[in-house]
């Protein structure tokens, strides 16, 4: 493990959430410097709490919407009310299978100051953790499960 | 009932399908989607499968196809109507440039159609017979159930619309999809092989929790149950679990709709409806149309479901027929430049509804 990863376990949905919180401040940090965009790539199985932890980078983000599932509609965007960033959007890779599909929502293009952009499943195209790290601030975070109401959450 | 006669055009791109049809006020006359199959059927298998996503290439084709198998041509229409949200951007783009083109070049009004309105009156689309005849009761409830979207509606009337609940999380048929993944390892799309699996096992089985029982309230919740079942599939031996993959099917599937049949049942006590239209694509398991069926026979309402196989899912015609009920109720759009598509576009506070 490198220096920069850190390393946490989290024990409730509410505790994921404040990691997710933490992470964000700390992004946020880096992209009011140069006026980036942000990009969260989420790993990990089903279940872990993908959404919980997006869940808590909204709420962090004042977003009104209740955040839900971008699995069968690829993407959702919402508005954020406080804050450097303004706008969310959320990607779920998981019913994509080839590069081409993903290289058709063209998650690049939105890459402007004040926009967050968390995308699930990116172990789908490495070349797309690739191509944006190029043009934003990025952060890859683990989602492991310990037990039943334990996760292990470490950002690469 | 007077229906307008009226010929629409109608075109749904808020998904992975590209659909287009042809209505007669509720009737149905080209309903045409644009699936994988189609694609290989139809064009020769030339397409790449590159295209899969890739509405733009398949949007005229589709619209003509629309055309051809309705026997009409673009000046016998007299509307034209395309689905603006909710949905993926990139993909609603598609259709509603498309119809706006069509709009300029042959002078035809627009009528801007919420993807969720045509669910709720994909129930009440007829044949080219006009059958079957259905009345629509005002107010009636909605239950919306699929891939993406687990709502209860209350319909009022025309464009009016009261959400009464939806899901916090994921949608019940994504639960289900990915139900099918733990147990068996399956691909995308996962419901219909978890229904198949689900008919030879014990649905008490295993004990799922069922969601939100508790909340008062009428919202839905299915990540926690696809948690539960993770660690259940995650104890068992790879041999346990082939051995009891029908059972695993059946009680995780006996635990999503026991959740929706718990909150369509307080719905209907909380509202007082008597009719009862039931969309989306999960209402093409027969299980749960036999449990709702169950349900509203208890209860005094009339239940429907989509008449037709391919009016389940996403498709075009439930646009077309939507659109027509509000040319009844005169909510056109005056200029077609106005019109924009919205990805989060919801029911309750719809877009291009006044008069």
């Amino acid at each position: 493990m490198n220096a920069r990863s850190q390393d946490n376990l989290s024990v409730s949905e509410e505790e994921t959430k404040e990691y997710a919180q933490r992470l964000l401040r700390d992004l946020e940090a880096v992209c009011v410097a140069d006026e980036k965009s942000g990009v969260i790539f989420l790993r990990g199985d089903l279940g872990v709490g993908k959404t919980i932890f997006t869940k808590g980078l909204a709420e962090a983000m004042n977003v009104h919407d209740t955040v839900t599932s971008p699995t069968f509609v690829l993407q959702q965007e919402y508005e954020g009310e406080s804050g450097y960033f303004k706008k969310l959007y959320h990607f779920d890779l998981y019913r994509l299978d080839e590069e081409q599909e993903i290289d058709y929502l063209d998650i690049a293009s939105l890459l402007h100051p004040h926009v967050l952009i968390v995308i699930e499943w990116s172990e789908k195209s490495e070349r797309l953790v690739a191509q944006l790290a190029q043009l934003s601030h990025v952060r890859i975070v683990q989602l492991e499960h310990v037990s039943p109401s334990e996760r292990r959450i470490t950002t690469l | 009932m007077n229906y307008p006669n009226d010929l629409l055009l109608a075109v749904d791109t808020s998904a992975d399908d590209t659909c287009a049809a042809v209505v007669r006020g509720r009737r149905v006359l080209s309903n045409v989607r644009f699936s994988q199959i189609a694609l290989h059927k139809g064009y020769g298998g030339i397409f790449p499968t590159v295209a899969k996503r890739a509405h733009l290439e398949r949007i005229d084709g589709v619209i003509a196809r629309a055309m051809r198998q309705a026997g009409c041509s673009f000046a016998d229409l007299t509307y034209l109507a395309v689905t603006y949200g909710p949905g993926l951007a990139p993909s609603l783009i598609v259709g509603v440039n498309a119809i706006k083109e069509l709009s300029a070049k042959y002078s035809l009004p627009i009528i801007p159609v919420n993807h969720m309105e045509g669910h709720i009156f994909s129930c009440f689309a007829e044949n080219r017979n006009g059958l079957p005849r259905r009345e629509i009761q005002f107010p009636f409830l909605a239950f919306l159930v699929s891939g993406g979207h687990t709502e209860l509606v209350r319909v009022s009337d025309y464009a009016a619309y009261e959400i009464l609940g939806k899901t916090v999380d994921d949608a019940a048929g994504e639960a289900l999809d990915k139900g099918a993944r733990l147990i068996t390892g399956a691909g995308y799309p996962g419901g219909p092989l978890i229904e198949k699996l689900a008919r030879e096992g014990d649905p008490n089985a295993f004990s799922f929790p069922i969601p939100m029982t508790k909340t008062g309230d009428l919202q839905f919740s299915y990540s926690g149950l696809k948690t539960a079942l993770l660690y259940i599939v995650r104890s068992m031996t790879d041999e346990e679990r082939e051995a009891r993959t029908n059972d695993l099917a059946a009680s995780f599937q006996h635990a999503i709709f026991k959740s929706l049949l718990w909150k369509l049942d307080k719905a209907i006590d909380q509202t007082g409806c008597k009719m009862i239209a039931v969309g989306g694509g999960v209402s093409a398991n027969k299980l749960f149309r036999k449990q709702v069926r169950v349900l509203a026979r208890s209860k005094g309402c009339r239940v429907y479901f989509p008449p037709k196989r391919s009016l389940e899912g996403d498709n075009a015609a439930m646009i077309g027929i939507a659109a027509a009920m509000k040319v009844e109720k005169r909510y056109l759009l005056q200029n077609s430049a106005d019109l924009e598509h919205n990805s989060r576009a919801t029911l309750q506070s719809l877009e291009y509804s006044s008069v």
